[in-house]
């Protein structure tokens, strides 16, 4: 692969197969869309689709081989990062705090 | 006002600035025709990164021939590919 060709930029090199299997989305791949949502879309509108899909390209070669919406939910926490709104450790604290009040099933 | 019209023929530029681009790599540097005017758009190259994408820039849908991108390619000699493709990679072929 050429030193020019950025990670996501994979049309033409060899791949795995596909699975077609249609399958439900988990609870938390649907909170990850509304997340999207919250920010991207109207009244708050915090960040555009184009900022998403940089942010998931700017991923590191290991995280960009996340599932898809883990790869969604890096990026927005950069782009929160980046424009100083939130930080990871805040994020990540969050998470711990709700974990803990559902009694650490989620 | 656009530069190109329906079946001029069109190279996309060979470049790789960094950031974000929406011209994959396979297509950079090869021949198609535009096949048509889709409207002006804000340039998401900028929109990327936060800025506003003015002004907006003509894009056009550019088809390519599959047996001239693949060297390998053994389907149908009519077969295509049509990428959108904005005015600012494009150049007269």
């Amino acid at each position: 692969m050429s030193e020019d060709r950025r990670t996501h930029d994979m049309g033409g090199l060899g791949g795995n197969p596909i699975e077609f299997a249609d399958h439900d989305a988990e609870p938390w791949q649907k909170m990850v869309t509304a997340i999207r949502a919250a920010l991207g879309d109207e009244p708050m509108r915090l960040m555009r689709v184009d900022e998403l899909r940089r942010a998931i390209e700017d991923l590191d070669e290991q995280e960009y081989d996340l599932p898809y919406f883990e790869r969604w939910a890096e990026a927005m926490i950069n782009l929160m990062e980046e424009k100083d709104l939130l930080t990871r450790d805040e994020v990540t604290a969050r998470m711990e705090e709700i974990r803990n009040r559902v009694g650490g099933k989620a | 006002m656009t530069t190109y019209n329906v079946g001029d023929k069109v190279r996309v530029a060979v470049t790789h600035p960094p950031g974000h681009r929406r011209v994959p790599y396979y297509i950079r540097g090869k021949t198609g025709e535009i096949e048509r005017y889709c409207g002006a758009f804000a340039n998401p190259e900028e929109l990327a990164y936060g800025f506003d994408g003015r002004p907006e820039r003509p894009l056009y849908r550019v088809r390519f021939m599959q047996s001239e991108i693949w060297p390998d390619y053994d389907g149908p000699a009519n077969d295509s590919v049509d990428l959108e493709i904005q005015e600012h990679w494009l150049s007269p072929a």
